[in-house]
């Protein structure tokens, strides 16, 4: 079981690798290229908040929190596209388990796991209904990550954790709101929509 | 631009407050019947560590149950038809502070030490051992 987690963490790090290195090369939504120096500071931003989260007391339980990194894929993949959204949850999961030093661990996989399965709700959620706002994409996006978690959780301590399912998706949908709040405010700030033109 | 966006925005969004009153609805009813379902008392404690079940310990004779873990050692104290963990090396604690519990299907889990208590009915131990 640890050697095929091992091989799983090889293979997302090799896959992550690759995916940033072609869609960089690639052109994003509306014929524009993917900037990476936009990229990197929405990258450095989405750490410095995990970290800066990290540092916070829980609210409830162990590593419940607001999930302010969350806020910024979120604007990443409203302003810009999926692309970068899923560049940014990609990278993301894999840096902040790098720099926690859980990598290949259980921690590690659990927020890569939910990072990465909360990412994709998103992007799925926001290419099917166009219209709808960032409280019901983070919404979404937030039971994704718990039942990411959930799901490694029970593969390493056994199926009885889904006893915690219900309580933890009661907690994401109060910080997936949340943070689908905040989003929608700072959406509403212009200058982050730009792409560029002016510049 | 200002006024096409601004007739966008007045409409209100019945799709979108349908599918988050639906989910919003639907996790609700999950956590009020996982609160209020009426439980009965659980009658036998099964211990895993690391996803491997170590022991199923009965809730009818009080004792200590020490097991080894990765960082050292998780105490369970069996008190009372209750069961609890008593210590444990995690830097939360947060199992300790769970407290006792005796209900079937409650759960005590220490993540860091990857012990997990599930709480189960008489029926089950049969179920197991056969």
């Amino acid at each position: 079981m640890k050697n095929l987690f091992l091989y799983a963490g090889l293979v997302f790090l090799g896959l992550s690798l690759l995916c940033f290195f072609l869609l960089l090369r690639r052109t994003s939504e509306k014929g524009k290229r993917i900037d990476p120096a936009r990229l990197g500071i929405f990258l450095s931003l989405c750490l410095a908040l995990g970290f800066a989260e990290g540092m916070l007391p829980d609210i409830f339980l162990p590593g419940v929190k607001l999930g302010l990194s969350n806020v910024v894929i979120l604007l990443a993949i409203y302003a810009y596209g999926w692309k970068e959204g899923l560049l940014l949850g990609v990278l993301k999961a894999l840096l902040i388990s790098f720099f926690t030093g859980t990598f290949l661990s259980m921690g590690g996989w659990m927020s890569i796991t939910g990072t990465l399965l909360s990412v994709i709700l998103m992007i799925l959620l926001h290419t099917l209904f166009k219209r709808f706002s960032p409280i019901a994409v983070s919404l979404v996006g937030a039971l994704g990550h718990i039942l990411g978690q959930l799901f490694i959780a029970s593969i390493y301590l056994g199926s009885p954790i889904w006893g915690y399912a219900p309580l933890g998706m009661v907690l994401a949908m109060l910080t997936g709101v949340l943070t689908g709040i905040l989003a929608t405010i700072l959406l509403k700030r212009k200058t982050l929509l730009r792409r560029g033109e002016e510049a | 631009m200002q006024a096409k966006a601004s007739s966008t925005k007045k409409r209100f969004p019945f799709g979108e407050a349908l599918f988050v009153g639906t989910l919003i609805l639907l996790i609700a009813s999950i956590a009020i019947s996982a609160t209020f379902w009426p439980k009965s008392l659980a009658g036998v404690v099964q211990v895993r560590v690391s996803s491997q079940q170590v022991a199923l310990l009965r809730l009818d004779q009080n004792k200590r149950y020490e097991y080894l873990t990765k960082h050292g050692a998780v105490t369970i104290e069996v008190k009372d038809g209750k069961a609890g963990v008593l210590s444990s090396p995690c830097p939360d604690q947060l199992c300790v502070k769970e407290g006792y519990k005796d209900k079937e299907g409650e759960v005590i889990a220490c993540v860091p030490e990857e012990v997990v208590l599930s709480f189960l009915c008489d029926k089950a131990i049969e179920e197991i051992v056969v």
